[in-house]
């Protein structure tokens, strides 16, 4: 069971490995993408207890319909985020949904531009975003930022970070398209 | 929509972007950001329209988080939760990369060998001191069967004496834990009955297994076949019960074994076995 025979893996051989029946490769899913599902039950349902329970959950599910996994290049963590999602409305609708909306909204943000509760779905979707913005580098990381998350036009940034109108421009749309990119590897979506 | 097969037709994928940017940008959006043609373009084209919608789709979610949510790291759960996945996915009869082969992890246990979690570990079985089933209540023998077990005898051991048949979890064994590089005893495990549940518990007399730097002791169950185990628990403190799943004991699970584990967020074994011990079957 030693981590050195894992780290380097690729997704695909992971995901073979566990479709096979392999408990080393379950270990090693857990360890590349617990976090990742726990956060997302935590921020989903509010509560620690209940997202450590999901969490458990879902790899013990993972484990028992790995027949189900198909071993491609991304479909393990989009399969794992897929399961937490159901187990996360699952237990959302065994709680009541009144309850639940309250915390959710407590839990994501003090007010200001967000309309409604978070579905399981959009929680996943922020934290796969939140992940994505933390591993860019710089200066797209804070071009990225300023644009979408502190609403400075182009040119504003342009002159906060000295560079030219056409690298920020560039920097936004590509960083838009990585973004977008990256969710939908997740999302097992066909588009 | 990919940029490579339909260059003549399609406008670029970045020139999407500055589709979707212009149209939330704050400052007027000019020709250059949003040209006519490639609005066009977009408006007759369904493929086109779709990764249009799915950008601004990202945008608009991106503006929806705030700060905190993108500069919190991951949350990541603790040890438990894989301690208690890894009970309930015994893997038993499971596929091992045995086309792999396992460097020993420094610093090991038994004997400076490579880490107990395949066979070599039974190579330490002579370090191993084999349980002594404890005189019990007769009605409660465990696993009930008129097979003795390897060395069952019904003298008490050293460390304690039976229990009753009243209220209250019977006994159905108690073994020493010995150290796995070593010849003393660290600590006892005794197993429970209580009711439908069985039970471990693991009592340590000895504190030096604690590792420094916020690692933790793991408690596992080996099987026999020196190949597979399961993670118990976490030994918290110096003593801990544990529940032990249905039908772990009859499989072969039987040798307790504390290890010393560091932490790292990995849940398989450090290989760095403190203590252990084999219950009868």
């Amino acid at each position: 069971m030693s981590r050195r025979e894992w780290t380097d893996a690729p997704v695909a051989e992971v995901a073979a490995a566990v479709a096979d029946g392999d408990h080393d490769a379950l270990a090693e899913a857990y360890r590349r993408w617990a976090g990742l599902v726990h956060t997302v039950c935590l921020r989903a349902l509010g509560d620690g207890h209940d997202a450590e329970e999901v969490t458990q959950q879902v790899f013990v599910s993972a484990w028992q319909g790995r027949a189900n996994l198909r071993p491609s290049d991304t479909a393990l963590p989009a399969w794992l985020l897929g399961i937490a999602r159901h187990r996360v409305a699952d237990r959302l609708a065994l709680r009541g949904r009144d309850a639940r909306t309250v915390r959710a909204v407590a839990a994501v943000t003090p007010g200001e531009r967000r309309p409604a509760a978070p579905t399981p779905e959009e929680v996943t979707t922020r934290v796969l975003l939140g992940e994505e913005l933390r591993a860019l580098r710089e200066p797209r990381r804070t071009i990225v930022r300023l644009a979408f998350f502190e609403d400075r036009t182009h040119e504003q940034i342009a002159r906060d970070l000295d560079l030219p109108v056409g690298t920020v421009k560039s920097h936004v749309r590509r960083g838009l398209l990585h973004l977008r990119a990256r969710l939908r590897e997740v999302s097992d979506e066909p588009r | 929509m990919s940029p490579v097969e339909s260059r003549e037709q399609h406008p670029d994928e970045e020139a999407l972007a500055a589709l979707v940017l212009a149209a939330d940008a704050r400052g007027v959006p000019d020709d250059e950001d949003a040209p006519a043609a490639v609005r066009e373009h977009v408006a007759s084209c369904p493929a086109c329209t779709a990764e249009v919608e799915a950008l601004r789709e990202t945008a608009q979610m991106l503006g929806r988080m705030a700060p905190d949510e993108v500069d919190s790291p991951l949350t990541e759960p603790p040890a438990r939760v894989w301690a208690a996945v890894e009970a309930e996915t015994r893997p038993a009869g499971t596929v091992h990369t045995a086309r792999r082969a396992s460097p020993p992890r420094p610093g090991s246990g038994p004997g400076g060998g490579p880490g107990p979690s395949r066979r070599p570990w039974l190579l330490a079985a002579a370090a191993v001191v084999a349980g002594v089933l404890v005189g019990v209540a007769g009605d409660r023998l465990f696993a009930g069967s008129g097979e003795p077990g390897p060395t069952a005898t019904s003298t008490p051991t050293s460390t304690g004496t039976t229990s009753s048949s009243t209220a209250g979890p019977s006994v159905l064994a108690r073994i020493p834990l010995t150290q796995v590089d070593g010849q003393d005893t660290l600590g006892d495990a005794v197993l429970l009955r209580d009711g439908d549940v069985t039970e471990l518990r693991v009592d340590t007399s000895a504190p030096p297994g604690a590792p420094p730097g916020g690692g933790y002791r793991e408690v596992w169950l080996l099987n026999v076949d020196g190949k597979r185990m399961v993670a118990v628990g976490v030994l918290a403190g110096r003593t801990e019960t544990f529940a032990v799943p249905d039908g772990l004991l009859e499989r072969g699970y039987r040798v307790v074994d504390v290890s010393s584990e560091p932490a790292d967020g990995n849940p398989a074994h450090s290989g760095d076995s403190i203590m252990r011990g084999t219950l009868p079957a």
